[in-house]
């Protein structure tokens, strides 16, 4: 490489490394609508399906943490929801939430894996997760799924007439970011 | 072939079975019914959920207001019974309008269902009644001619009826059942409306379709299907008329709201009860069930048919199927369904259009009423049918 081009290499690297940290100054915050949802399954192909429209993103500079009120979710079935509340114990511990180190999301990736800590049911335990952002002029459509088993949160399993969903769980969210 | 059209109109329905469940996220069948792959006597779970979810409600209950377990879930909407015993039953009456005939009063179905749940053991067995020639090859004694079906009409009833009888067992966390015995043939959708082409033409249905035989199921939540080795009707006499082949079906969870299926018959019979001619059946074909939003399921299937009356090919033909289910509040089901067939014989495909509804207006309690149009072959009147039913599952 010429000297030229070295010093014209180097100018681009600091104005690349200038821009970037100012994009880490500045927080995201949720644009657009939002969605979570989760899939339980258990025997003979049983399978619930609980969706929420209400999805919350907050960035305090270092942390994303995506939250989700569990009364949002709604699994098309009153007698279910009440028992998903009843056994996540959703008056104590109202949320789930999903905390990502900002340092690990990556802009424009594809089915990248991640590390962040979920939180339900009063108990954390750092989970791998995957996701896709997908970012045109500073907003960014983001979507994860992680799968997660209840019985490191202490969640008791129901069994209810014969049905008792097995304690691993997939869940997923897709929400839209901007600077 | 236009005589099975005639003898599925004699035929009425009795069974039940709810593959618009698709629109709850129910893909599976196996956590509602008895049989894994949907159909006929429901679970407790089953019961219950046809508490909450089929069962006409004006407002829905707000969380926490519900009954932990409905009251009608139980046996006769009261009775508890231990967790390894399942009785129920399964009665449907009605009426059939044709212009220009006296209005027939039917019993469509009378029947008692038991099952037996010990460990990873299932014993199932249904009895009841059946008149005349509404359940003829259901029959178990007197023993029917079948060949008299389209005859005088009484030579089969009034008769105890056994539809299923089968021992089963279960494997892998329940995803796999055995089963052997007398079993509804796997194969496409199992719908209520076994008048529809789709269920007449390939002889799946679920009201007297049944054949003795083995099947092995898988239910996931992926994945779900069915392979049953077919030893014949029993209840038909005499052998010749006897099926033995397969029949089975695979379907596939394509997202939480959309499934993709395919079926696969082949039966040889040393007299087919139509032609009295030694026949292969085939029927092999596709099917989908998709809820593009909660109030709605669509369900479609088409077939491939073709009988083989060796050493030539005799005829080739279709049948499809096309029903939107919209739930215009719950309990309360508007049904379009549009069909086309061809048995290879008739002239031009025989084509129906239904317009029903359907009313679940009481705990297990079902108001039906459907309006079918169908046209045997293109040189017929398009014939009109009014049948009302009410249908009691307990």
């Amino acid at each position: 490489m010429s000297p030229m081009k070295r010093r014209s290499a180097l100018r681009s690297m600091v104005v690349l490394s200038v821009l970037s940290s100012v994009v880490a100054l500045a927080a995201w915050t949720k644009a657009g609508e939002g969605q979570a949802s989760f899939k339980a399954t258990g025997p003979a192909g049983f399978k619930i399906v609980g969706v929420s429209k209400a999805v919350e993103v907050k960035d305090d500079g270092k942390v994303l943490t995506v939250t989700v009120k569990l009364a949002d979710i709604d699994t098309d079935n009153s007698l279910r929801n009440h028992h998903m509340l009843e056994d996540l114990e959703a008056t104590k511990f109202p949320e789930c939430t999903l905390s990502v180190p900002l340092d690990v999301l990556k802009e424009g990736v594809t089915d990248t894996e991640g590390k962040g800590t979920f939180a339900i049911h009063g108990k954390t335990k750092d989970i791998p997760f995957k996701y896709t952002s997908k970012c045109t002029a500073g907003v960014c459509d983001v979507e994860g799924t992680a799968d997660l088993n209840l019985k490191d949160y202490e969640v008791k399993i129901r069994s209810y007439l014969g049905i008792t969903v097995k304690s691993e769980v997939s869940v997923a969210a897709k929400f839209q970011v901007k600077k | 072939m236009r005589s099975i059209v005639v003898l599925v109109l004699l035929a009425a329905p009795s069974a039940f079975a709810f593959p618009w469940m698709v629109k709850h996220n129910y893909g599976a069948c196996g956590s509602c019914h008895v049989d894994p792959s949907g159909g006929g006597q429901t679970t407790s779970y089953g019961r219950a959920q046809a508490e909450v979810l089929l069962r006409w409600k004006v407002t829905k209950p707000a969380a926490g207001q519900e009954e932990e377990v409905p009251r009608s879930a139980n046996f006769l909407w009261f009775l508890p019974l231990p967790d390894a015993v399942n009785l129920s039953g399964n009665a449907r009456s009605g009426v059939l309008v044709t212009p220009g005939s006296a209005p027939r009063v039917l019993l469509m179905a009378a029947d008692l269902y038991a099952t037996l749940n010990v460990d990873r053991f299932v014993f199932h067995a249904t009895g009841g009644f059946g008149l005349h020639n509404q359940a003829a090859k259901a029959i178990v004694a007197p023993v029917c001619d079948p060949t008299n079906l389209l005859g005088s009409g009484g030579q089969c009833g009034p008769s105890f009826v056994a539809r299923e009888y089968w021992a089963g067992a279960k494997f892998a966390d329940e995803a796999v059942m055995v089963r052997v015995g007398r079993l509804n043939l796997p194969f496409g959708l199992r719908n209520n409306e076994h008048l529809s082409f789709v269920r007449a033409y390939t002889v799946t249905d679920i009201n007297t379709g049944q054949q003795l035989g083995a099947s092995a199921s898988y239910n996931s939540d992926a994945l779900r299907g069915e392979v049953m080795a077919i030893a014949g009707n029993f209840q038909m006499g005499p052998d010749a008329y006897r099926e033995r082949g397969y029949s089975a079906f695979a379907e596939l969870s394509l997202k939480t709201n959309a499934y993709l299926g395919a079926s696969s018959l082949i039966a040889f019979s040393s007299a087919d009860p139509t032609t009295g001619l030694a026949t292969i059946r085939h029927a092999h074909g596709l099917f989908a069930r998709y809820a593009p939003v909660e109030s709605l399921a669509l369900l479609a299937e088409a077939d491939f048919l073709a009988w083989v009356a060796p050493p030539q090919l005799d005829r080739i033909g279709f049948a499809a199927f096309l029903q939107a289910d919209w739930e215009v509040m719950q309990g309360l089901h508007l049904i379009a369904t549009g069909e086309a067939a061809h048995g290879g014989s008739q002239v031009g495909p025989s084509l129906g259009a239904w317009a029903s509804v359907g009313w679940y207006f009481a705990p297990h309690c079902e108001l039906r009423v459907d309006n079918i149009f169908q046209r045997a072959s293109s040189t017929s009147q398009v014939g009109y049918t009014l049948l009302a039913q009410l249908h009691l599952f307990l």
